[in-house]
């Protein structure tokens, strides 16, 4: 506690002596990164519930936000729930999973999934239909009482949504988000009976009138079946515990005291940005997260909030379809510069969209395609107000997540998806491939790439994620390292050329001698079209004496 | 991609402690493991370090305040609505009230209010699933005082005979205020000193009457092939006009006696037989409205016997329409002829069955403008996309009416222009269209409609 208190005042005198100084005043204390957040502390009674406003929703965030926000004239401070590595702790809303160990195809093909699912266990038995959104659903419960949500393709849309619904679920699940049990799963209509005390439900889940089989038929003749007459349907597990509705976009949730950050200024959330775009995940309202209020399974009598994001079936282009819509992914839904802009050209200005199309796949929507993709210019259907915020460090985490993957893993996701057609699986795992790489293009451009830093004695070492994506070539590569000491008086400097395969090392750096050797070491790179600098923190560990990193800066 | 050649998070819970005031304090005891942090801790207070907004933002953002402040303030109503519908589901509770637990059958309240008419006020029964086959039946009564009433109903089939579709219709309506703007092409000129024929005078001048209509009506609509429609028609129609009592009265600027049927009514039954072909759809999945490409063609024929006496005619018309698809959005070209004649002379056929123009057939014009033995409109729309719920559209119409087939000329053309949006829903289902049109003779139209401009023109209004 009083080396850091030390840091801080050592950091506010050099700062308050260098008019501009040349390293940035922001300094870490000396311990190792935090990998773990604690906000699983007891919340005793359900917090408050979020209703789902679909209408306000839309409303507020995109017809009047857009306005009131560009007169708020925003500051964007860097996102919180980062640790000195700057990368996200696991905590109730993510847990680091891929590149954090080795998730095998198979282990991504099953996700979040724990047991067989309820395929092997008919008849279901109907218990009311879907609450809140607007898609055809029902809740069910398996012959082993399990309950589920059930929700269908359409008739003119085989495959499309239930497809895309799992496939980005597995993704997601692999990135580190929380998201329920989804599988797909075929069942006759013969086989979904009807519980006697089955109700229809209003958009806020409340109970309306009672569910009749003529309201169930009538319900059914929308969903599309195959050609022996049975539904696919995507079958999600009913999640454990009290719903408490979708997170607020900004803001914390009112009760739970471990709701410490503003969602807007979250680093899970921000970074969501790159990953969205990847499986063009356009579909944001506030029925697309979920909080569930849960028992903690070490202390039973104990509770907290669990974060979820639910309902894949608008990813992978699929909104365009389902809404006639091939700006989705573009431009908002409403969207005020694009409006003007059309208004003013009458709609001749050249557009992004619909200019290269997917195959005509059964499970393939026309407009998931990489050609034209544009990780940075990438828009959801609503403006969301994390995103509004995130900056380029944020979308440069998630890019790092989307990078991790490698085209099997991709593969076994999209096999998940259970498509009739060999040829969909091809497809949808080449565009995410091809999308990946763009994303990777893109926002490795925007933030110095270096990554997995590591200390010894002598050097330090790091991986350039542009040089392992072949983005940038080795030979073309120069680091410029200068190190500092704690109050950012040079110490030292050396130029290294980059590695051609594995990591770069410096040679013997200068570091501080004083106190624990506080040392900041800048990295400048720089190569043809790029040149950007990362701020390496070390310091020796007081038990062993040895160097370590304690915090990188990227600016 | 490659595997992460090692592990980017060491998994050693640090402890870090350093508060920097972007948490909030504690409430509760710290009953999970103590060593650790609870979130805003997790980079020991690192960015505590950065640097405060400028001034300039912060007094732009001050000099900001107040427009925010009115910006929020007038659409605090819309917003409010919204929250409502939302926070008690309006929308459900509509259908709870007005329709069955099915859906399927239920009321449709209906009000409006127009200047001049005050207040009308109804509803309409929709059954949209009668027998199980989606047949169809509608009752609409709407009352706005003694001369604006509307009681009306019909019915069809539905899939039960497919592809064959039968339609039954019957209504009574009285209007108020109907136009009467002459006979002719003529220019709106000073109202006359004395009352005009209008069979002889061309001259032009708003005038208004009642109209009451009782009409059955049948009809049998056959699906040939794919989009080639045949539809055989039949109805009785009984007609009565009298002066408005609520603007200029016909009688006070046109010879009541010249106008065929103004002054004993119409009574006349009809036979019809249209062929359309409907190639009309969506250029793709992807675009918003529900044509964006294809083409129609529907030609009609009918022959009207007059039951009072009166020398039979025949009504006869064209519709021609073709959508090209420019690009997604859609951003299309629409063209469309639109052409309908009588047979008898205009000292047989009553008033009101000689084709008219102006309203949404020749924009810029008042409704019913132009009237007469032939009327011919031709229509170049571009259509583009602003939003996917919504389109922007700039059209020119230009048409005429004329006294015989033999008269048609391109000499003395109507022409009008405008700009309109139209609305609809995610379902490609048309909500609303509203535009603003001109024309070469002047003024300034502005009109909401509830249909699309591009439907078929219905035969009788």
């Amino acid at each position: 506690m009083s080396a850091m208190r030390e840091m801080i005042v050592v950091a506010a005198a050099a700062a308050s002596c260098t008019a501009t100084p040349a390293v940035p005043s922001v300094h870490f204390p000396n311990a190792p990164p935090v990998t773990l957040v604690d906000d699983h502390r007891d919340v005793p009674h359900p917090p408050e519930i979020t209703l789902n406003l679909n209408h306000y929703s839309f409303y507020k965030r995109t017809v009047i936000g857009p306005i009131t926000r560009a007169l708020e004239l925003p500051a964007s401070p860097r996102a919180l729930g980062v640790n000195a590595l700057d990368d996200v702790p696991d905590s109730t809303w993510f847990t680091n999973r891929i590149g954090v160990r080795e998730l095998s195809p198979d282990e991504i093909r099953t996700g979040p999934v724990t047991d067989e699912g309820p395929e092997l266990h008919k008849p279901w038995t109907i218990r009311s239909t879907k609450p809140g959104g607007a898609e055809l659903g029902f809740v069910i419960t398996d012959a082993r009482g399990i309950k589920y949500l059930m929700k269908f393709d359409s008739a003119d849309l085989p495959e499309l949504e239930t497809g895309a619904h799992v496939v980005v679920n597995r993704l997601l699940w692999a990135c580190g988000y929380n998201v329920p049990e989804d599988v797909i799963a075929y069942v006759r209509p013969s086989e979904l009976l009807l519980a006697p005390d089955a109700t229809i439900k209003d958009g806020l889940g409340r109970t309306t009138q009672p569910l009749d089989r003529f309201g169930v038929d009538q319900r059914l003749a929308d969903a599309w079946r195959t050609p022996d007459g049975r539904l696919r349907v995507m079958v999600s597990r009913w999640l454990a515990g009290t719903s408490l509705g979708g997170a607020p976009v900004s803001g914390v949730r009112a009760g739970d005291p471990n709701d410490r950050l503003a969602h807007e200024r979250r680093r899970d959330l921000r970074g969501q940005f790159p990953i969205f775009a990847w499986v063009d995940h356009v579909d944001l309202g506030t029925e697309n997260f979920l909080d569930m209020w849960i028992d903690d399974p070490r202390h039973p009598r104990r509770h907290y909030v669990e974060h979820y994001r639910i309902d894949f079936g608008k990813t992978l282009g699929v909104m365009a379809s389902t809404n006639h819509y091939p700006q989705e992914g573009h431009v908002y839904s409403v969207d005020y510069p694009d409006i003007a802009r059309s208004l003013v050209t009458l709609g001749i200005a050249p557009r992004p969209w619909g200019h290269a199309l997917a195959p005509a796949l059964t499970g393939v929507a026309p407009t998931f395609v990489a050609d034209g993709f544009d990780p940075g210019a990438w828009h959801p259907d609503t403006p969301y107000a994390p995103f509004d915020e995130a900056d380029r460090f944020d979308k440069f985490w998630g890019a790092r997540l989307v990078a991790r993957f490698t085209r099997d893993q991709i593969h076994a996701a999209v096999e998940a998806g259970r498509f009739s057609d060999p040829r969909a699986v091809e497809y949808l795992t080449d565009t995410l491939v091809a999308r990946q790489h763009a994303t990777e293009a893109y926002w490795f451009a925007r933030v110095n790439p270096l990554v997995d830093f590591d200390a010894d004695d002598e050097r330090l070492c790091f991986d350039d994620l542009a040089i392992d994506a072949q983005l940038a070539a080795a030979d073309a590569t120069r680091y410029d390292v200068t190190s500092y000491d704690a109050r950012m008086r040079p110490l030292g400097r050396v130029a290294v050329a980059a590695s051609p395969s594995g990591p770069t090392c410096t040679p013997a750096l200068a570091k501080a001698t004083a106190a624990d050797g506080y040392t900041i070491v800048k990295i400048a790179t720089s190569r043809a079209g790029f040149s950007g600098e990362t701020y390496v923190h070390l310091a020796r560990d007081p038990s062993s004496g040895a160097w370590r990193v304690i915090g990188v800066w990227r600016t | 991609m490659k595997p992460h050649p090692r592990p980017l998070l060491v998994r050693a819970a640090g402890v870090v402690c350093l508060c920097a005031g972007v948490t909030r304090a504690d409430p509760g005891p710290p009953p999970g493991p103590v060593d650790v942090p609870v979130p805003g801790q997790e980079n020991g207070g690192a960015d505590a370090n950065e640097p405060s907004e400028s001034t300039a933002r912060v007094i732009a953002r001050d000099a900001l305040f107040v427009p925010k402040l009115v910006v929020e303030t007038v659409q605090l109503p819309f917003q409010g609505a919204v929250y409502l519908l939302d926070r008690y589901q309006l929308e459900d509770l509509y259908y709870r009230t007005f329709y069955n637990d099915h859906r399927t059958v239920g009321v449709i309240p209906t009000a409006a209010y127009q200047t001049g008419y005050g207040l009308t006020a109804g509803g309409e029964l929709v059954a949209t699933d009668v027998l199980g086959e989606h047949e169809h039946a509608t009752l609409d009564a709407l009352y706005g005082g003694a001369y604006s009433e509307v009681l009306s109903g019909w019915a069809d089939s539905g899939h039960r005979l497919d592809p064959l579709v039968l339609r039954v219709d019957a209504d009574f309506t009285r209007r108020p205020r109907d136009p009467f703007y002459g006979i002719g092409n003529g220019d709106l000129g000073p109202r006359p000193q004395m009352a005009v024929d209008p069979l002889t005078s061309d001259t032009a001048y708003a005038t208004y009457l009642r109209y009451q209509e009782l009409r059955v009506a049948a009809s049998a609509d056959v699906r040939v092939i794919d989009d080639v429609h045949v539809i055989g028609r039949a109805a009785a129609t009984e007609l009565a006009f009298a002066d408005s009592a609520v603007a200029t009265p016909v009688t006070a600027v046109y010879m009541p006696d010249d106008l065929v049927g103004f002054e004993h009514g119409v009574a006349h039954a009809d036979g019809e037989l249209e062929l359309r072909w409907d190639r009309r759809r969506p250029a793709s999945i992807l675009e918003s409205t529900q044509h964006s490409s294809g083409w129609l063609a529907s030609g009609f024929a009918a022959r009207v016997h007059q039951l009072d006496g009166g020398a039979d005619f025949t009504r006869y018309g064209v519709d021609l329409q073709d959508y090209i698809h420019l690009g997604f959005g859609p951003r299309m070209l629409v063209v469309r002829v639109l052409g309908e004649g009588v047979t008898g002379a205009v000292d047989q056929v009553p008033f009101s069955e000689l084709p008219w123009l102006g309203g949404d057939f020749l924009r810029g014009y008042s409704f019913e403008r132009f009237r007469d033995r032939v009327a011919a409109v031709g229509t170049v729309q571009y259509v583009w996309d602003l939003t996917h719920v919504c389109n922007a559209y700039l059209f020119v119409d230009a048409g005429r009416v004329y006294s015989s087939l033999d008269a048609m000329t391109p000499d003395h053309l109507r022409v009008g222009y405008g700009i309109g949006i139209d609305v609809h829903g995610e379902d490609r289902g048309f909500l609303f269209q509203g535009s603003i049109a001109s024309s070469i003779d002047g003024g300034l139209m502005l009109s909401a409609a509830f249909n699309p401009i591009l439907s078929q023109r219905p035969r009788w209004r």
